[in-house]
């Protein structure tokens, strides 16, 4: 896969086609992929693509000041860019959609977990088989073990958006609203409790905004000083309505491509909030995100007829 | 490394949960717990996870002597006259043990920054003065360290008042100050045995092994001369614009202050927040995260060592490790030394 | 905010709109009707003009419940303000839900300006619910100076 996005590549800029490829290649840490911005065909040589490519690349796109760009897109890419096209934030033939088979992301914070937070060394895949390198030990299992639980049941959609379709994409597997249903048996004193553990560790570097595709106000309410929404401290609460907030931001827009979860410092996942409110948007309105460049936006339309068993 | 053998005594790893306990007793004492991404500073309690993994913890020292967010003072007006009331601090003797070398050597870079006369900062400083740091020497660096590029060394003793380095069955304690003898002299521990010297010496050869080649960060010539290089146009791209590296870094010390409530906050702010430059006017003087990272590249390693005679960075790789787009600090600043004005 | 104590009285906030609610409320004033006085009413242009926020940091500083109140459908003052705002809270509920918010502590009602009566039922009612539930310690701001 990896050879025939470095050739797609390395042609659509030195026939310039477009002038930045956006994909990944590999980091400086065991495991890890930084983004790439190719602008000369034999930059493309350094692109790679394998399930540690995990940094949504969509969130660049509205910074760039290229003409036309090549985009590597997995699903993710993919249901972003459908997202930033209905909200016209960039027109669609800006951007050239190089879809790419997924069948999901390593999660590091699973991997973490199962090596029981031991520090990797080293790191490889070999085929579907992953190797793990520490200080005088070495763990090889096959990489699906340690995949991103938000992977499961991954929508797998074309949308239309691909400028040249995905390969032969393996078919979504599992319930992707799993993830929720696993946590009805917590009662609401432990969602509680769950929600403010969260928020004492968030340190508000907003690190999940940054890394968010679909955060892009121009102005975070967080950073609002006139009137300031939120306080100077370091309250619980604070943290608490900003994730709040942030989540009812993106209802209807988040694509669950779990940059939030990824790009924490300090192991805040609460990608759950933003997937209840996938699934409330898709049972009661009827709305899933990522999907439809042409579709209405969730908040700001409404249906005459939408429930409303709960107003008095 | 100053050699100390004469004063060295050894503590066995199963001494030191009641030597915590004992001293969480007397008064606080910080810890250097948990895994992984949930590591830090925090205060001791019977069953903490104390064994460290590699390189140092996700969060850093300098929150206990500078917090994420403090009252400087309170205020109201009485009777129609206003009052102020400064915070103090406790004063309450404080330990903290588990400092790595990096975390040390960050709080004594950032002392000049709060201390220097005529402007001491009192909440800083009374916590400076209230701490016996014990240091936990660094047998098995991260994957991301490179404190020897930025002036440190794993076993590094700057800052410390004890430094522990860990070996089979315990730790080789090393009292370096008066107030380090002062914590090590009543836990009445047994001299260490010469192979147990040897053997602390093997982990800091082993240690400095591992991170020999971290090239040096000494960049502050070459980026006086390089402000408006064309590379910052390409350095910046991946940076998200997150305040993960300024608020994880040790020696990162920006705030802001905030009122709520008949209190004054301060607070963590970062350089690589639009919101940090924001005049009231409007204008922003640095627009786009170019400037930002600049401006947090050219603070550590040019401005701070102009006035300080040495980087703001302790090479403790946090950054490295954090960056959610893994823009890497090492390959960045690798990049900048190729600069010429 | 004493729990325990039994003369322990919640606090709440009403978001009325200024077309129905919170003439609806007025009415329930001059016709004398009785509800308990718990409520402190914010009087908004629209209930599609409460920003979420509102409502969370009503919480954070010293609400134990909130109350947002609007125009039935097809009577809202700007055509469509309340129908959007529908939407808003029946996510704002799940949002709150996943977080273990108790459901009592924000609650929505369309009240018109002839519905006096309605007014007071509502805030006997979310009076009622909160109380039973207690001060909201969850979201509220932990040491927070009292708000005046």
């Amino acid at each position: 896969m990896t050879a025939n996005l470095r050739e797609t590549a390395a042609r659509l800029l030195a026939e310039g086609t477009v002038q930045l490829v956006l994909g990944w290649e590999r980091g400086t840490l065991p495991l890890r992929t930084t983004p790439l911005f190719a602008r000369e065909p034999g930059d493309a040589e350094r692109l790679v693509y394998d399930p540690t490519c995990d940094h949504n690349l969509s969130g660049y796109l509205g910074r760039l000041k290229e003409e036309r760009v090549a985009l590597a897109a997995r699903p993710c890419e993919a249901r972003t860019l459908v997202e930033q096209v209905r909200e016209n934030r960039i027109a669609r033939d800006r951007v050239l959609a190089i879809g790419l088979p997924c069948s999901g992301m390593i999660s590091r914070r699973a991997l973490a977990s199962r090596l029981a937070d031991r520090v990797i060394r080293e790191g490889r895949l070999a085929g579907d088989r992953l190797v793990v390198v520490g200080d005088g030990w070495q763990e090889e299992f096959p990489w699906v073990e340690v995949r991103d639980p938000a992977c499961q049941g991954c929508r797998l959609p074309d949308p239309g958006i691909y400028w040249v379709a995905p390969e032969a994409p393996a078919p979504p597997e599992g319930d992707r609203f799993a993830r929720l249903d696993a946590r009805t048996a917590l009662s609401p004193e432990q969602r509680r409790e769950e929600f403010r553990q969260a928020a004492e560790r968030c340190i508000a570097c907003y690190a999940c905004r940054q890394a968010c595709p679909m955060c892009v106000c121009a102005e975070c309410f967080a950073d609002r000083t006139a009137p300031a929404l939120l306080g100077p401290t370091a309250d619980p609460s604070e943290a608490m309505l900003f994730h709040l907030v942030r989540a009812m931001h993106l209802a209807g827009r988040c694509v669950d491509c779990g940059a939030c979860a990824r790009a924490c410092p300090v192991g805040v996942d609460l990608r759950h909030l933003h997937l209840a409110l996938e699934r409330e948007a898709a049972e009661r309105f009827d709305h899933r995100p990522g999907v439809d460049p042409e579709a209405r936006p969730l908040v700001g339309s409404f249906r005459p007829d939408d429930r409303e068993e709960f107003i008095l | 490394m100053k050699e100390r053998p004469a004063m060295a005594v050894f503590l066995t790893r199963d001494q030191l949960p009641a030597v915590l306990a004992a001293s969480a007793e007397r008064g606080p004492t910080w810890v250097a717990a948990g895994r992984g991404e949930d590591s830090g500073f925090i205060p001791y309690r019977p069953g903490l996870c104390l064994d460290r993994e590699a390189g140092p913890t996700r969060r850093t020292l300098k929150e206990v002597f500078f917090p994420r967010a403090e009252v400087l003072f309170g205020y109201a007006t009485v009777d129609g006259v206003p009052r102020l009331q400064p915070a103090e601090p406790s004063g309450q003797p404080m330990v903290v043990f588990g400092v790595r070398p990096c975390d040390a050597r960050a709080l004594a870079l950032l002392d000049p920054v709060f201390e220097e006369p005529p402007h001491v900062d009192g909440l800083w400083a009374g916590r400076r003065q209230a701490a016996t740091l014990v240091g936990l020497g660094c047998d098995r660096p991260g994957p991301a360290c490179f404190c020897p590029a930025a002036g440190g060394d794993p076993l590094g003793e700057e800052g410390l008042d004890v430094l522990l380095v860990p070996v089979d069955g315990g730790y080789l304690v090393r009292p370096l100050t008066e107030r380090g003898r002062a914590w090590t002299e009543p836990l009445g521990l047994p001299p260490a045995r010469p192979e147990q010297q040897a053997a602390a010496e093997a982990v800091a050869a082993r240690a400095r092994e591992r991170l020999a080649g971290s090239p040096p960060v000494d960049l502050q010539a070459t980026l006086a001369r390089g402000f408006e290089h064309a590379l910052w146009d390409r350095l910046h791209e991946r940076c998200l614009g997150c305040a993960a590296c300024t608020y994880l870094c040790p020696t990162c010390h920006c705030f802001d202050v905030g009122d709520e409530d008949g209190r004054r906050w301060r607070r963590w702010d970062s350089c690589m927040f639009p919101a940090f430059t924001l005049h009231a006017s409007g204008h922003n003087p640095r627009t786009t995260g170019k400037e930002r990272m600049r401006q947090r590249l050219m603070h550590k390693f040019c401005y701070y060592p102009e006035r300080r005679g040495r980087p703001a960075c302790v090479g403790c790789g946090r950054c490295v490790e954090i960056c959610p787009a893994n823009v890497d600090l090492r390959s960045v600043l690798d990049q900048l030394k190729g600069v010429r004005a | 905010m004493n729990a325990a104590s039994a003369t322990w009285e919640p606090k709440i906030v009403a978001f009325l709109c200024h077309w129905c609610s919170y003439a609806g409320a007025d009415l329930a004033g001059i016709s004398r009707l009785q509800y308990p006085p718990n409520v402190r009413v914010v009087r908004v242009p629209c209930s599609g003009a409460v920003n979420p926020i509102y409502i969370l940091k009503a919480l954070q500083r010293g609400a134990d419940g909130v109350l947002v109140s609007g125009c039935h459908p097809g009577d809202c003052h700007y055509l469509a303000g309340n129908l959007v705002a529908r939407r808003k809270f029946a996510l704002l509920k799940r949002l709150l839900e996943q977080v273990g918010m108790e459901e009592q502590r924000v609650q929505f009602s369309w009240v018109s300006a002839a519905e006096g009566q309605k007014f007071a039922d509502v805030i006997r009612k979310v009076v009622g619910d909160v109380k039973a539930l207690g001060p909201a310690g969850f979201l509220s701001k932990a040491g927070r100076a009292s708000c005046p």
